[in-house]
């Protein structure tokens, strides 16, 4: 049970200091945004899809094929006393205009003294690289920059960099398009690049709330390269970053170095993916991918009883573990 | 025939299967060791519903084509199992479903070298009258397919139900 009085208490001793925490990131955003507007750097650039409507969406989509990747997983049970969990990528590939689509999907079984997470991810990046055939839009859910993989340990960070890395190349050998889509960002790039260029210092901002100030819907930045540190391990595979207002949100937009004179084409069919989509928010392909790939409680205990009762100690208790 | 798969088992005496067809109210069917028949069968709101928008029935067929998949569902009374007219088995989700044979309903509805209808007092006391007279109506009219020679009892039998449900407003 939450005990309100107790919460309302602590927002209290908080309140002021989230006051003036806001008042500094006002006056940033405002310093930023002056500055942007009157600087003859390419950061107040911006571009317009010119898709007004779901009827232009669909005719900028019609006959291009893409594919949403995205995947679930399964940890071992401990009250179950099942040792093994599971890991499911899902693509789909919908060819736009046509009716035609396909769903590939794969699992696999992972063993107890494998990381779930890490193997869900491999199975994600391999699932995306074999869908790559230079003829659809590959769409990731989620960052092409994997910066949370500086804070692992050698073996388990290599590996995860090994598997965007073959990604990416993919993308490039095959000329397939690769896209990966982030909402509700808390990226810091291009506040970083700004306070380079400006000599301010933005301490308060994410790219987003600047970003909110600049773009109206359907309209998208200029795309600028990814300095984070994490970077320097991709080997010189580069990635960029763009972002596109989309329905009143903000959605960070990555993709591969090569395609980055292809800003226009991504934001036209990232924003179209949008307005077909349930919320107009975020692309209707990793809406569905998500739809499919997702592993539900009573699915997870499903996987629970079938491989517990291939061993022997296991025992079904019909609890889901987190 | 494969019906389908056993994708929830509401409680000792009632499941649901995803079906691959529609034409199979009335039927017997068997899921493990039980043995039961489709009182219902309906299609689930699809996926499409939360898309469509602004979008027509043509266009979410063409653009959004992965949301129109849906498997119809039917729901499905245990009437007995191999060991007799009272289930002490339960299905198991994922238990393939199957439709049973006419040799299979004929040894279903023999005991000790006569005909009965075991399950007539369950689907009366289980279902509401809408819904328990048109599957009754649609059980003996497959019965009598399989048992001719039971043709009069089974007219008689439908008489009596009609006449309960609609005269008397039996239950």
């Amino acid at each position: 049970m939450l005990h309100l009085d107790r919460v309302l208490e602590e927002v209290g001793k908080h309140s002021r200091r989230i006051q003036q925490n806001r008042k500094v990131m006002m006056r940033e955003l405002e310093m930023a945004i002056e500055f942007i507007e009157t600087s003859e750097e390419k950061f107040s650039d911006t571009g317009r899809t010119g898709i007004g409507s779901t009827r232009d969406a669909m005719s900028y989509l019609n006959g291009k094929t893409v594919c949403g990747v995205d995947g679930s997983q399964i940890e071992p049970s401990r009250e179950n006393l099942v040792p093994l969990g599971g890991v499911q990528a899902v693509a789909i590939n919908i060819e736009h205009g046509t009716g035609r689509w396909n769903r590939d999907v794969r699992f696999r079984i992972t063993e107890w003294n494998e990381d779930v997470s890490l193997e869900r991810f491999r199975l994600e990046c391999s699932l995306a690289e074999d869908s790559m055939d230079g003829k659809r839009w590959v769409f990731f859910d989620g960052s092409l920059v994997l910066s949370f993989a500086g804070e692992l340990k050698t073996s388990l960070r290599d590996a995860y960099i090994t598997s965007m890395k073959n990604m990416l190349e993919r993308s490039k050998d095959t000329g397939t398009p690769l896209v990966g889509v982030v909402d509700r960002s808390r990226a810091r790039d291009a506040v970083y690049i700004l306070s380079e260029i400006s000599g301010f210092q933005f301490s308060h901002l994410v790219d987003s709330t600047i970003y909110s100030r600049i773009l109206s819907d359907g309209e998208f930045s200029n795309p600028f390269p990814c300095r984070r540190e994490v970077m320097g391990s991709y080997g010189g595979v580069g990635v960029y970053f763009m972002y596109l207002n989309s329905g009143g949100e903000i959605i960070r937009i990555e993709f591969p170095e090569w395609m980055v004179e292809m800003a226009d084409k991504i934001a036209g069919v990232v924003y179209s993916e949008c307005l077909l989509g349930k919320t107009r928010r975020y692309p209707y392909i990793l809406e569905r991918a998500h739809f499919h790939a997702v592993i539900r409680d009573r699915e997870k205990l499903e996987f629970y009883r079938i491989v517990g009762g291939y061993l022997p100690g296991a025992k079904f208790s019909g609890k889901v573990g987190r | 025939m494969k019906v389908g798969k056993v994708v929830e088992v509401r409680s000792h005496d009632e499941y649901l299967c995803s079906a691959e067809h529609t034409g199979i109210y009335g039927c017997f069917v068997r899921a493990g060791d039980t043995i039961g028949i489709v009182i219902d069968i309906y299609h689930p709101e699809p996926e499409l519903v939360k898309y469509i928008g602004d979008i027509s029935r043509t266009d979410g067929e063409l653009y959004l084509p992965d949301t129109f998949e849906s498997h119809p569902i039917a729901k499905i009374l245990v009437v007995g199992d191999s060991s007799g007219y009272v289930n002490i088995s339960i299905p198991e989700i994922g238990d393939e479903v199957f439709m049973l044979s006419d040799d299979e309903i004929k040894r279903f509805h023999m005991s000790e070298g006569e005909f009965t209808i075991p399950y007539y007092l369950k689907i009366v006391e289980k279902l509401e009258r809408p819904s328990a007279l048109p599957l009754l109506t649609t059980l003996l009219k497959n019965l009598r397919e399989i048992f001719p020679e039971k043709e009069r009892f089974l007219d008689l039998l439908e008489t009596n139900i009609e006449y309960g449900y609609r005269i008397q407003g039996m239950k």
